[in-house]
């Protein structure tokens, strides 16, 4: 009775692993459990937020006489955080469509690509280059929507946007590795000039006691967002660098070695990501 | 001038950092033997430098830095040798005209006046020098 119970369930299963071969579709299942991993941690924002706030928290530390300037440096943060959150929102888009063409899913639309299409023409970046690249990646991304790209264009997807998007991703590395720890270490500068002054000035034993307390518990927190700087900064290598292998196995995506190595950038993608969020 | 380059403006806020960071080691070190005076004119130096370096972390990362060139190899070279004698000062009088030359040097780079950033760092090496 049992085997005749399974009947329609193994018929449904083999209808479907059928039709999946009719289709001419690859079951590239470890791409896209790379590329949604890849999405949902690039897109980790509180970062861009600490660094615009840094201004802010300084105003704990420094003496009235400073208030003008941190004043104006929050103003002056506040109007780079849109642009800042812009890399890492076409990363997102961008690992998102990369993960529906390799489950043959259409790209969907996001009215947000309107505006990465637009905030790549006007945006001046630092660098030609970058801008040049993040044009690229936004423009096979509006592509891939509109042109309706399945399974079958995602070697072509990898092939036109490698080489910027490896240029975007490494820009961003560079703004959170070395100018966001710039930003905390300053921060921590302020941190020690405050309390130490506070210290040298104290009598009260219990009233030093308590200084030593939150001076910890200060610290605590900048040595929290190293961390967390840190670990964006291996986010952002380790989609580069499986991107990368993508391009370089482009032509075998189905072999189950290049499948299993995708597999160990998403392994080492998760436990990042999840360090950023046990923050 | 070649423009400043995000490079630039990074080493020129760790040049910032490191003499805010020796001046307040200065303060705290000879604590006991400074007037409140003078303790408040190197804190207040110690602030105006480390908020210069964070205004470099913003032209750092900021997507436009269309700023005249700073010589920025000149101005972090000033701002070394000023970190260097403020280390090995015991002088107050001098560590507060080093660092008032310095916070000089940085609202010149700010203003971005190449004719104020030369003089000023001219300032800092005679200061640091003399």
């Amino acid at each position: 009775m049992r085997r005749h119970g399974r009947g329609p369930e193994l018929r449904f299963i083999a209808f479907a692993c059928l039709a999946f071969i009719a289709s001419g579709c690859a079951n590239l299942t470890a791409i896209r459990e790379f590329a949604s991993t890849s999405s949902d941690a690039a897109q980790y924002s509180q970062l861009v937020v600490a660094y615009v706030d840094t201004p802010s928290r300084m105003k704990r530390y420094e003496p009235e006489s400073q208030r003008a300037t941190l004043d104006r440096q929050v103003a002056e943060r506040k109007a780079q955080q849109e642009r800042l959150l812009l890399r890492q929102k076409l990363i997102q888009e961008y690992m998102d469509a990369l993960g529906q063409l390799a489950g043959d899913e259409l790209t969907v639309y996001d009215k947000e690509l309107d505006a990465l299409g637009n905030a790549a023409k006007a945006a001046k970046f630092v660098d030609q280059g970058e801008a040049t690249a993040f044009a690229a990646v936004s423009k096979v991304l509006v592509l891939a929507v509109t042109d309706r790209w399945r399974q079958g264009k995602l070697v072509s997807l990898i092939e036109q946007t490698d080489g910027p998007f490896q240029v975007v991703v490494g820009a961003l590395v560079k703004v959170v590795e070395q100018e966001f720890a710039a930003d905390i270490a300053n921060e921590r500068e302020a941190l020690n000039k405050y309390y130490t002054g506070l210290e040298r000035q104290g009598r009260d034993a219990a009233g030093l006691a308590a200084l030593a307390e939150w001076r910890e518990v200060r610290e605590g927190q900048i040595k929290g967002h190293e961390v967390a700087i840190r670990n964006y900064a291996v986010v952002l290598k380790t989609i580069a660098v499986g991107h990368h292998k993508l391009y370089e196995s482009r032509h075998h995506l189905s072999r189950p070695e290049v499948q299993a190595e995708i597999h160990q950038y998403t392994k080492r993608l998760k436990e990042a990501f999840n360090a950023l969020a046990a923050l | 001038m070649p423009p400043l380059t995000s490079d630039d403006a990074l080493a020129l806020s760790k040049s910032y950092r490191d003499l805010s960071v020796a001046i307040g080691d200065f303060r705290f070190k000879n604590w006991n033997t400074l007037s409140e005076a003078d303790r408040k004119a190197l804190e207040e130096k110690e602030w105006a430098l480390l908020n210069a370096s964070s205004d470099m972390v913003t032209k750092a990362v900021g997507l436009t830095l269309d700023e005249s060139d700073a010589a920025a190899k000149k101005v972090q070279g000033a701002a070394a040798t000023a970190e260097k004698a403020v280390k090995t000062l015991k002088e107050v009088r001098k560590v507060i005209t080093i660092a008032a030359a310095a916070v000089g040097l940085a609202a010149a780079i700010a203003s971005k006046d190449p004719g104020a950033i030369a003089k000023n760092s001219k300032a800092v090496l005679d200061a640091a020098t003399s």
